[in-house]
């Protein structure tokens, strides 16, 4: 039980490998290093991984291909953190589209990557294991909008784009990842930023608003997102599923 | 750019008194031609005609003296009274007989007619003497012949000048050899300087960073041959710029892995102090290899479809994201817009803008205004603002708005460069302006609708 998770970093970079393991050991975590898909492999087979640490650019096969081959139907959901070189749209959505459960674009703080491992950590264990294991949609549609979740921005009906900031992006895909669903301000907090809420966080409410805002709908009573009181937030429109908008 | 190509245009060069000299070249080889050809022609027409002249005059001078002269011998033969009724019967439409002492007008003043010559001469050869050429008195009479007949009677023939008749069709042969004249050299100056009005209109539309259609290779063999050399530079200037984007893409990439080496390894530091400094200047340099690397790819831009876009939304989303950063941006409420453009490269130019606001005022404001009925969006700061000599060279790589101002506080220098950019793939113009009460307004306007879509 109090055995401490185990988080594999794969890096081709030996120097950064080597920080890492020391730094997460260092940290209460148990920590081992491969420098390519094979030696991850081999890594993956001979004991119990927690979390995967991926970086995308790797000699031979690179972390895209790897992301994948794990996210193969079938396998058993293992939380991976990707690792980017650069901060580009594009690599950052596809590591998170091939299923990668969050991304750091390097040079990060030791820290940082601290807080994210524990972050992915605690919401791949808080969510019931068939909703963190669904694949992402390209689009999500719901009362006369769609989320474009490749360009992270909403489109309107005339075909307007609304665009989203990182947060706003991320509340509103977990509300439509969980429609119907009363979620409370700690875990819209911990799913959208990954961190705790203490008591008078009010930054959630904050975010609904903005939230409710690019939606065109009034702040305090929203069509869309419903604020039930004590408890949470409840995103009330069906939300169609398929393609289309 | 725009307006000294215009003015090369514009028909005089120099505005002076009287006479000006074309400020084109078109214009001055069809003057130097036209007036060359035409007067050329003229010339031609004038030594024809009096040419025509002189031969015509000898002609008529030998019958005009044989004509003169029978009549003459005619009139001695005719007895004194019947001859003033054959008078009119010898009158010619160019002859007038004037006879008796009526016609002996007291004139002795020698006749400068061309005409006088030749007739003297003819009627002398003739044997019609003495006679004498005088100028006339009455107007319309080109010269007047004095002499006696047989008995002594005084005679006078006026001679009215014969007309050198042009013939209509001469006219119309002539005005349309000098229309012909005139519209072969305008097409023929127009054959040689289109092609370089052409040149400079690529020329001026070359910017860098945009790829633009290669000039047609038609027309004669020197234009082909302007065009080809004019496309192999075009062609050289995108393949420089294309190199220096790699170079600069692939030294900040390749700076990543050192720096991400490096922030680990001062993570793993025990001195706070030390560490503290480090990290501030680690963070520096991610920010100049970030700022590399967006200028870089500037150009990738294009790739993005564009899309009617909610500007304020826009703005209000990435204001959010500073705001959640901790960084002191505010949004003033304006009205809402949807304009056509590349969200992504907007977010972008955004981000730089404030970037740019925040390191240099402290804090930045944005909004949303109507520029002559476009949208245009502006973000404001109290900083020190930009010198108006500075306005346009700031636009530049690596030209920061104090040049001898110190990488630690004037930043990459590539910020507003990536703006200037970036601007016109998503349909706009960044304008820079000296903010009321001091500071800088970053205007991006965007432009009408009616310009072509960033589709492409």
């Amino acid at each position: 039980m109090d055995k401490p998770d185990h988080i594999l970093i794969v890096d081709d970079d030996p120097d950064i490998r080597e920080m890492l393991v020391t730094y997460l050991t260092t940290q209460g975590l148990s920590a081992s290093s491969a420098a390519d898909g094979r030696q991850m492999r081999r890594l993956l087979q001979a004991q119990p991984v927690d979390l995967l640490v991926l970086d995308l650019m790797l000699p031979g096969e690179d972390g895209i291909s790897l992301c994948r081959e794990l996210r193969a139907p079938g396998r058993p959901h293992l939380p991976i953190l990707m690792l980017t070189a650069r901060a580009d749209e594009a690599d950052r959505i596809l590591g998170l589209e091939l299923g990668a459960d969050d991304y750091l674009s390097k040079p990060f703080a030791a820290r940082e990557l601290l807080a994210r491992v524990r972050a992915v950590l605690r919401r791949t264990r808080m969510l019931p294991p068939a909703i963190a294991a669904e694949a992402p949609l390209p689009q999500i549609c719901f009362g006369g909008w769609t989320l474009d979740t490749v360009a992270r921005h909403l489109v309107d009906q005339a075909g307007t784009v609304v665009t989203l900031s990182g947060a706003e992006y991320r509340l509103l895909r977990v509300l439509l990842q969980h429609p119907q669903r009363i979620l409370s301000r700690d875990q819209l907090l911990q799913l959208t930023q990954g961190r705790d809420a203490d008591a008078f966080d009010r930054s959630i409410d904050l975010l609904v608003s903005r939230v409710r805002q690019r939606l065109r709908d009034e702040p305090r009573d929203s069509r869309f997102i419903k604020t039930v009181r004590n408890e949470g937030y409840v995103f009330c429109v069906p939300v169609d599923s398929g393609a289309g908008g | 750019m725009n307006a000294s190509a215009s003015d090369h245009r514009s028909a005089f060069a120099r505005p002076r008194h009287g006479l000006r000299w074309p400020g084109t070249l078109f214009g001055r080889l069809v003057l130097i031609l036209g007036v060359s050809l035409v007067g050329a022609q003229l010339l031609t027409a004038a030594l024809v005609l009096t040419e025509r002249g002189w031969v015509m005059r000898d002609r008529m001078a030998g019958y005009l003296a044989a004509d003169v002269a029978s009549s003459v011998a005619m009139l001695d033969r005719l007895p004194a009274d019947e001859r003033a009724d054959w008078l009119t019967r010898l009158n010619r439409p160019n002859t007038r007989f004037r006879i008796g002492p009526a016609a002996d007008v007291s004139t002795t003043k020698t006749s400068q007619s061309p005409w006088a010559a030749p007739i003297t001469a003819a009627l002398t050869a003739l044997r019609v003497a003495p006679i004498e050429a005088v100028a006339p008195t009455e107007p319309g009479i080109a010269l007047r012949l004095q002499s006696s007949l047989q008995d002594g009677t005084p005679i006078a023939i006026d001679l009215i000048e014969p007309a050198l008749g042009l013939s209509p069709w001469l006219l119309v042969g002539l005005s349309a050899q000098l229309a012909l004249i005139l519209l072969g050299c305008w097409l023929a100056v127009r054959q040689a300087t289109w092609p370089l009005s052409v040149l400079a209109t690529a020329a001026s539309r070359l910017r860098p960073g945009e790829q633009l259609e290669p000039l047609p290779l038609t027309g004669p063999v020197e234009v082909v041959d302007a065009a080809r050399a004019f496309n192999q530079m075009q062609h050289r200037i995108h393949e420089h710029l294309a190199e220096r984007n790699e170079m600069l893409g692939a030294i900040a990439h390749d700076l990543q892995t050192p720096i991400t080496r490096m922030r680990l390894r001062t993570d793993l530091m025990t001195d706070t102090v030390i560490q503290a400094k480090l990290h501030a200047d680690l963070e520096q340099m991610q920010h100049l290899v970030e700022q590399g690397l967006d200028y870089a790819r500037s150009a990738q831009a294009d790739q993005e479809p564009g899309v009617p876009t909610d500007l304020r939304a826009l703005l209000q989303s990435t204001v959010a994201s500073y705001q959640d950063a901790g960084q002191p941006v505010q949004w003033l409420d304006s009205p809402a817009r949807t304009v056509r453009t590349r969200p992504k490269a907007l977010q972008r130019i955004v981000s730089n803008l404030l970037d740019n606001a925040i390191k240099f005022g402290g804090a930045a404001e944005v909004r949303l205004i109507d520029r002559d009925g476009c949208a245009a969006l502006q973000v404001l700061d109290r900083g020190p603002g930009i010198a108006a000599a500075d306005m346009v060279r700031v636009r530049q790589p690596f030209q920061r708005g104090d040049p001898s101002r110190n990488p630690t506080t004037g930043g990459s220098g590539l910020g507003l460069a990536i703006v200037q950019r970036l601007a016109p793939r998503c349909q706009a113009d960044l304008h820079l302006l000296a903010r009321d009460g001091g500071g800088l307004c970053a205007e991006v306007r965007f432009r009408p609708p009616t310009d072509q879509p960033p589709n492409t």
